[in-house]
């Protein structure tokens, strides 16, 4: 008994020490919690993975597309299913709720979100942490090299839905009030002028010099080639404003053209993510046309009466032929879902995308002629004539897409948009020609008449990106777009006019009430798909 | 009187020696229920015997069978294999059991009908002078013969006389004597110098003093604990075997819902105690397998209309019913404090076999079950497609009714089980091995499930009885092929449910056909995907193939050492194991969403690795004269789990259906690796003191650490709970037959949980190859989420132990919860995880046991009925940005859904809040139809409020009768409240496919409004395409009363006719029956998801199974 006594005490001291020695073994619960498969601040400061890695970011978040976060499904909803088919350029096929959807303007809350979240989720972040870390380092041109692609990726997310919390970003504050869209504009005007200058000096004084050139998937550092797409990206901006501003449209759009390095000029400097080993990617409208239930998206009827009209020879670069007749048929928007089995079968043309050559296109050499020909058409200082600008825009859209026959097409001055034949099985949404605008330039013509031929041909040549044909329709009217079959916008939309804009993220009402409501009211309207935005004033 | 009339409902205690105790007080009972009549018993039977060359157990037998008697002894006082010969004719008891009992070391007493036979007391030495004598009576004064008198802490002992009477020499006067007798309670009386000491015996209780399994494999009395433990003898429950045997739990324990997921035979099961406390946590039970906390091998679960193929089980499912001796189910975060953090929804203890002492067992049995869909939607085979080749049914009225019937589509599934296990053992060691096997065919072809078990335990005593050693080992191998829950992948019920009528469906049939291009046959599907990823049935059968391998060790090894009778200590290690293997396979030709055009091949590896040791000290001692008993513990954990996982898949490259790595192309593959460890220590304590065995306080104390709070600025968290019970039929002497027991008790606690992996110390995702922003804001500031409980309850008997009530009333709440609010991304984050919300849970379970007699036949019946109601008391009500001071609100979570159908979290509502969307309605509320069109608009994006998920409240009843021999079980299960959507409904309106539409064209349009208005375009908007249609039109009650278990068994008598076997028993069983009530198209029970939320939805859920087969149990 007095000996288990003894073992007894020592026992229990041996428990206490054993307790004591186990609760004060929690050295290694930090390396525990710390997640092995993600990378460390540590890490992060190496190889300037701040600046690179999230300049990587920046550029795969522009246009989204299935890079190992997003999916092809979240550039579907982004822009697939908004800009895209506003712009007239795809019509939607899926099934989705009955047709009752973005498609016949009704907008899905869960939808309509995605452009928002990506541009300040993705975007905003990404430039922040590149800027402050390039601070530090005194890399002035890495930062404006970041500012460059911020722009970009920012004015689509302006321009879907107006004011947005751009100017105080990264204050802390969880909640930021909206800015007014003019300012917002001011603000990437003073951006790119800044980061143009950057840019500029920085590729005089060194003038073969990269920069991250490891990250950049769509220029590899050309530091040359970025001032011009920066420069082209202000007359972009520019032109976007001129009848909300004429005269600071006008020093804005005149400063890139008078800038040393200038716009881009050469099919090899349009702005895409270049397939290389770096980036092995497919243009996520592969997904959504062909792995998506068969089919989510086809050609457009707008694009079927243009193209077919003009008989365009890129017709067979943009799409698939139908195989029932071999011709190139499009579908309406805003059909009902119930038929939609007959949209995407053989009568229709899908598009035409190769997984390993079709680029995701964030601006086109064309489009710098098709704004220095308007630019031209309204007097101002763009190095040339609207006419030569406009015909080699052309020119270099067929280039761009490999296509022959520029020189026939320019000079076609009878051909013109034709009817719309809907050649679905039973069903008959025909509609009758959008327009009688011819190809050819016709220099007597009138203001009107000769943009809607440069807007004409530019959206062609924009095709398919979808948010820079939306808001060129919004902005000119042109090319004239066939009205969706269907309005489910409960009287907030008129069909004749279309939809204007993309209503604010639910999210952001949940999240950000006070902010969307200043956003709501400097919109000067309401937050509806019917209110045009600060620029929209045609 | 055999020991099958003994009372069986599975509520009952079932210790080998526990159940050894009550056999005696139910005789003792009967004994005072028959009176008179049975004393003169024994002195009136005269027998004959006529037994060469029997063991004393078949004698025994011979008699238990030939006359009233039963015997009561304990394996390691007789030796019952001996081997006697008797001829004995119109003999008395006591002349037969002289010429049996012969020579062995032991007495025997009879006492009324029950004869006790006992090991005789060991030598008496001699030590004092003072002799102690006395009478031992009953409660009703009658003598009691037998009973074990002890000197305590010596070897010193007699036992009493047929007059109860009886003479203990040399006894100290400073001595305490033991009076123990089988069936009665144990008294101890210090002498204080007396030397005649007088001594009632009080008989123990039916299942007051059932000994339950509490936290830690610490057993107590179920009388003295301060919360209420439901314990569960396994073989009573399964007598209707399921491949998981959570399921066989469903109505059978208050305070528990459990819902089996649709994926079928040993698929996932969700088993929610007094409701979902966690907003973001897992709800789940914990399961502990003797006293050692289960890791989490939950896997991921559909949740939105895509997902739902490649299912696989929970851990539960891996394990082998037949190994588990009892399950207690602690329904309360107060029952599980001891656990810490995952305890805090409920605890399962499932307490698994061991080898028997000195006795041979083999038990062998069989469970063939069949089965077959419980219930399918309607369909319509009277109209035709809309047009050759469409998928739609909105064509003309068939001349004739199309035969085609979905139902037909289902195999009759087949899931036989076998299981083996030995036990054996001396007095020093005892073993128990065991195998079983379980291979199952669900009702779509190549559904399979297969699983092989192997355990093994070992216990035994050495140093002089002092040291125990406890050893085991289970093993289970499980091959899982195409579990599918729901959802558009792979979901072959799509196809099969939509199929127009008007088409001839054995075209289908021929799934694959010769593709002269390709030289091999492809798929046969000239229908289209119909924006549903609709493929052939058959070819996602036959041709899709998921298949989980799984294998589990479980190894542990525990180690008592007992200093003295009172304190002992122990310690435990256990290692768990598994390594999965999750492989995909799609044959070149499946649909391009899913493959190249040569196909798919994936393969995701896991491993999980869980080792838990804890060394554990344990009092239990009388104090003061026997008025205060003390049972205590104080020990350490420590936890450590390592999860790895590693993916690599993508679509074939070069080769059609070559399933390997080396063909897959490079340029699209997915590869995915992640993993963790974690660990947590722990430092706890409880103590329960009781008064005189009437009052009980008890206390718990623990301290965790967590690597998951690595960093942050609480490195530990404590939580304590307290509890008192009364049994007040004692405090206040106011025991009658009606109520001769009643208890009450409350008690309060707190539990700790610990926040997610990683949160602590941030990291950079990677997306191929490049870091990502954060897009969670950093929150350094996490604290230990927090649920603190209260409940009260009382446990009655009443009518001389027919009835018994146990009654439970609880609220809990559960603060500081991690939560991840969204921000606006305008703020460049997009969500943050904080510490807040408050989600309150209180309701009641009440469990009523029934046994009685009614001549032979003898009838057990049970109830239960569970309660709870929850309530989102705050979400966000106020969290200050750390960086700017700004104040965040937020009162609304979306949970998402499907088109159609969400779960929304508000203040003020409760966390099974179901919203949907709806039809546009005109100014009055109406649905608005156009005037000219004649259709009805959706509002496709206005969700309202639809119901709850949740029951209101849950019911079971369970009968058995027993009539010599042939039993009778039954058990009905209702859940009266919650609603349940349908997108499937919808989505066969929409197609034509369902009764509803076919009803709706012959009455001559759908009914709106009072009015019809066309039904295709009606059905079409509200049916809705892919997305599943508007919900508000897709709601249904999810009150719903079935036959959930229905068992006819008989207990033949082997004995009779063979020596070496025991028992045989042949059963006809049926489990999910029928439905007595239902308003849904499918079984409300079911889900998809055994998480918290996607509840109460049904996007193409395989249909639940209604099983009938038998079993065969033999032991030898």
């Amino acid at each position: 008994m007095n000996l288990n006594k003894i073992f007894f005490r020592n026992k229990l001291h041996l428990l206490c020490a054993s307790l004591f020695v186990l609760n004060a073994c929690t050295g290694s619960f930090e390396d525990f919690n710390t997640n092995k498969h993600e990378a460390t601040d540590e890490m992060m400061s190496h190889d300037n993975l701040k600046t690179g890695a999230f300049f990587s970011q920046l550029q795969r978040n522009v246009v989204l597309f299935d890079d190992g976060t997003n999916l092809s499904s979240d550039y579907q909803v982004a822009q697939g299913l908004t800009s895209d088919l506003y712009s007239g350029y795809i019509a939607p096929t899926g099934t989705w709720y009955s047709g009752v959807h973005n498609g016949s303007y009704y907008f899905i809350t869960g939808w309509i979100e995605k452009t928002f979240r990506s541009g300040f989720s993705s975007i905003m972040p990404a430039w922040q942490s590149i800027v402050e870390v390039a601070e530090e380092q005194d890399l002035p041109e890495v930062s404006a090299l970041a500012t460059v692609v911020k722009v970009e990726a920012m004015h689509r997310v302006a321009d879907a839905y107006g004011p947005i919390p751009y100017i105080n970003y990264g204050s802390g504050s969880l909640q930021n009030d909206y800015d007014a869209l003019a300012d917002v504009y001011a603000k990437f005007f003073e951006e790119l002028d800044n980061a143009i200058d950057v840019l500029t000096n920085y590729v005089n004084g060194n003038p073969s010099a990269k920069i991250l050139e490891n990250y950049d998937v769509v220029y590899e550092g050309d530091a040359k080639k970025w001032v011009k797409f920066a420069n082209t990206l202000r007359l972009r901006l520019a032109m976007r404003i001129v009848y909300a501003n004429a005269a600071l449209a006008q020093t804005e759009a005149e400063k890139s053209i008078n800038n040393p390095i200038g716009v881009i000029t050469a099919e090899n400097e349009k702005a895409a993510l270049k397939h290389s080993s770096d980036l092995v990617y497919y243009h996520p409208l592969y997904d959504i046309a062909y792995n998506f239930n068969e089919g989510e998206a086809r050609m457009s009827a707008s694009m079927d009466a243009y193209m077919n009209g003009y008989q365009d020879p890129r017709l067979a670069a943009y799409f698939k032929p139908a195989v029932s007749d071999g011709g190139y048929h499009g579908v309406r928007l805003g059909i009902s879902t119930s038929v939609w089995t007959r949209y995407v079968g053989n009568n229709i043309s899908n598009l035409n995308i190769n997984q390993s050559t079709t680029e995701i296109v964030w601006m086109t050499a064309a489009e710098s002629y098709f704004l220095r020909s308007e630019g031209a058409l309204r007097g101002w200082s763009m190095g040339g004539t609207a006419r030569e600008f406009y015909e080699s825009g052309i020119a270099v859209s067929f280039g761009e897409n490999n296509v022959t026959g520029a020189e026939n097409y320019v000079t076609d001055a009878t051909s013109t948009p034709a009817a719309f034949t809907d050649h679905a099985e039973g069903s008959s949404l025909n509609a009758s020609a959008p327009s009688d605008i011819t190809v050819a330039w016709d220099e007597a013509a009138a203001f009107e008449r000769n943009l809607e031929r440069i807007i004409t041909q530019k959206w062609i040549a924009l095709s398919p990106d979808g948010p820079e044909g939306w808001a060129e329709f919004r902005r000119t009217g042109y090319p004239k777009l066939f009205p969706v079959i269907t309005n489910n916008s409960n009287g907030t939309i008129n069909t004749d006019t279309q939809v204007r804009r993309i209503p604010y993220p639910q999210s952001e009402y949940n999240n950000n009430n006070a902010g969307v409501q200043v956003g709501v009211a400097k919109l000067g309207g309401q937050d509806t798909g019917g209110t045009r935005l600060w620029w929209d004033k045609k | 009187m055999k020991k099958k009339c003994l009372p069986d409902s599975p509520f009952e205690g079932d210790l080998k020696k526990l159940w050894r105790i009550m056999r005696v007080t139910w005789f003792f009972l009967l004994g005072l229920i028959l009176t008179v009549s049975a004393n003169s018993y024994s002195q009136n039977t005269l027998l004959d015997v006529d037994l060469q060359n029997s063991t004393i157990r078949n004698v025994i037998q011979y008699l238990e069978q030939n006359s009233e008697y039963v015997f009561l002894y304990r394996n390691e006082d007789l030796n019952i294999e001996k081997r006697v010969n008797i001829d004995l004719k119109k003999a008395s008891i006591n002349q037969i059991l002289d010429k049996v009992l012969e020579g062995e070391p032991v007495f025997y007493n009879v006492y009324k009908r029950q004869i006790v036979i006992q090991k005789a007391p060991g030598s008496v030495i001699s030590r004092q002078a003072a002799i102690i004598s006395g009478t031992v009576t009953d409660t009703d004064g009658g003598p009691l013969p037998g009973v074990t008198v002890m000197v305590k802490g010596t070897t010193n002992g007699t036992i009493t006389d047929p007059e109860g009477h009886y003479t203990l020499p040399n006894v100290p006067g400073d001595a305490t004597l033991l009076f123990s007798f089988v069936g009665m309670k144990v008294r101890e009386v210090p002498l204080q110098g007396r030397t005649v000491i007088n001594m009632v015996m009080e008989e123990e209780t039916i299942g007051i003093n059932e000994v339950v399994v509490t936290a830690l494999g610490i057993e107590k009395e179920a009388k003295t604990l301060s919360y209420n433990v439901q314990k569960i003898d396994a073989q009573k429950i399964m007598a209707v075997k399921d491949a998981s045997f959570i399921n066989s739990l469903a109505g059978k324990v208050a305070g528990v819902t459990i819902n089996s997921s649709s994926s079928g035979v040993g698929g996932s099961s969700r088993v929610i105690m007094r409701g979902v406390k966690s907003i973001s946590g897992n709800n789940n039970a914990l399961y502990v397998i003797d006293g050692i906390p289960m890791p989490n091998l939950s896997s991921e679960q559909p949740e939105g209309v895509f997902a739902g193929a490649g299912q696989t089980g929970d851990g539960v499912s891996n394990i082998n019913p037949d190994d588990i001796e009892s399950i207690s189910v602690l329904s309360g975060p107060s029952a599980a404090a001891l656990y810490g953090s995952s305890a805090s929804n409920g605890v399962v203890l499932v307490t698994t076999k061991k080898g028997q002492k000195e006795k041979l067992s083999v038990n062998l049995t069989n469970s063939t079950i069949f089965s077959s869909p419980l219930i399918l939607p309607e369909f319509q085979n009277t109209y035709g497609q809309s047009e050759t080749g469409s998928y739609y049914s909105w064509g003309d009225k068939l001349t004739t009714s199309s035969a085609y019937d979905p139902a037909d589509f289902f195999q009759t599934g087949l899931n036989v089980s076998n299981s083996l296990s030995v036990s054996t053992g001396t007095e020093k060691n005892q073993t128990y091995v065991s195998v079983s096997t379980v291979n199952s065919e669900g009702i779509i072809h190549n559904n399979d499930y297969d699983r092989y078990n192997f355990s093994v335990r070992n216990t035994s005593n050495f140093l002089d009885d002092k040291m125990t050693m406890d050893l085991g080992f289970m093993t289970s191998n499980v091959r899982e092929q195409n579990m599918i829950s729901q959802g558009q992948y792979f979901n072959p019920l799509i196809p099969v449910y939509l199929f127009p009528a008007g088409d001839d469906f054995s075209k289908a049939a021929v799934f694959e056909r010769y593709d002269a291009s390709r030289n091999f046959k492809t798929q046969f599907w000239p229908y289209a995907d119909q924006g549903l990823s609709m493929q052939n049935p058959y070819w996602i059968t036959e041709r899709d193939k998921f298949v989980n391998h799984k294998e589990r060790y479980m190894t542990n090894a525990t180690l008592r050492y007992k200093f003295a009778d009172w304190i002992n200590l122990s310690g435990r290690v256990k290692l768990d194991k598994s390594n999965d293997r999750y492989e995909k396979k799609f044959n070149a030709s499946t649909n391009t969403l899913f493959a190249s055009e040569n196909g798919y091949y994936s393969l995701n590896e896991t491993e999980t690795r869980q080792i838990y040791a804890e060394v554990l000290l344990s009092i239990n001692r009388y104090f003061n004269d026997q008025m205060f008993g003390l049972t205590a513990n104080i020990g350490s954990s420590i936890e450590d789990v390592l999860y790895n996982q590693d993916m690599y898949g993508g679509k074939l490259h070069g080769v059609a259906n070559l399933f390997t790595y080396s063909n897959i192309n490079t340029s699209t593959s997915e590869a995915s690796q992640s993993g963790y460890q974690k660990q947590k220590q722990a430092v706890f304590a409880s103590a329960q003191l009781g008064y005189k065995s009437m009052i009980y306080l008890d206390v718990t104390a623990r301290n965790d650490w967590a690597s998951t709070l690595a960093n942050s600025n609480t490195k530990s968290f404590f939580y304590p709970t307290a509890g008192l019970s009364g049994i007040i039929t004692d405090l206040f002497d106011i025991k009658t037959d009606i109520m001769p027991y009643m208890k009450l008790r409350i008690s309060y606690s707190e539990v700790g949980n610990e926040p997610d992996l990683f949160l602590t110390i941030p990291t950079y995702a990677l997306a191929s190859g490049y870091p990502q922003t954060r897009t969670r804001m950093p929150n350094a500031d996490l604290k230990p989420e927090r649920t603190k409980s209260w409940e009260a309850g009382a446990n009655f008997i009443f009518f001389k132990n027919k009835l018994k009530l146990d009654a439970t009333v609880y609220k809990s709440s559960t603060y500081n919860q991690f939560f991840e609010p969204t921000l606006s991304s305008s703020s460049g984050y997009t969500s943050v995880i904080v510490n807040a919300g408050q989600i309150d849970n209180k309701g009641i379970e009440v469990m009523a046991n029934y046994n009685d007699m009614f001549g032979k036949l003898k009838w057990s019946s049970y109830l239960t009925w569970s309660l709870n109601r929850n309530k989102i008391v705050e979400l966000l009500p106020g969290w200050t940005n750390p960086v700017t001071g700004e104040i965040i609100s937020l009162s609304e979570l979306d949970m998402g859904g499907t088109g159609s159908y969400k779960m929304v979290l508000k203040e003020g509502g409760s966390m099974g809040a179901i919203y949907v969307n709806t039809l546009k309605t005109d100014e009055h509320g109406a649905i608005y139809v156009h005037p000219s069109d004649q259709v009805v608009v959706a509002d496709a994006n206005h969700f309202v409020y639809a119901g709850n998920s949740n029951p209101k409240y849950n019911l079971g009843w369970g009968n058995n009768l027993n009539w010599k021999g042939v039993s009778l079980g039954f058990l009905f299960t209702a859940r009266v409240g919650g609603i349940v959507v349908s997108n499937t409904q919808a989505i066969m309106d929409a197609f034509g496919a369902s009764k509803a539409s076919a009803d709706a064209r012959d009455a001559g349009g759908a009914l709106v409004n009072g009015r019809r208005i066309p039904a295709k375009d009606y059905y079409q908007t509200v049916g809705g395409g892919a997305s599943g249609g508007i919900g508000s039109m897709y709601c249904y009650s999810a009150t719903n009363v079935r036959l959930s278990e229905l068992t006819l068994g008989y207990d033949i008598p082997v004995r009779r006719w063979c020596n070496w076997m025991k028992e045989m028993n042949v059963s006809l069983v049926g489990r999910n029956l029928f439905f007595l009530y239902n308003k849904a198209p499918y079984d409300p029970e079911i889900t998809a998801n055994t998480g918290t939320y996607y509840q109460g939805v049904d996007y193409f859920m395989l249909p639940s199974l209604r099983n009938m087969g038998f079993s065969v149990k033999v032991q030898f």
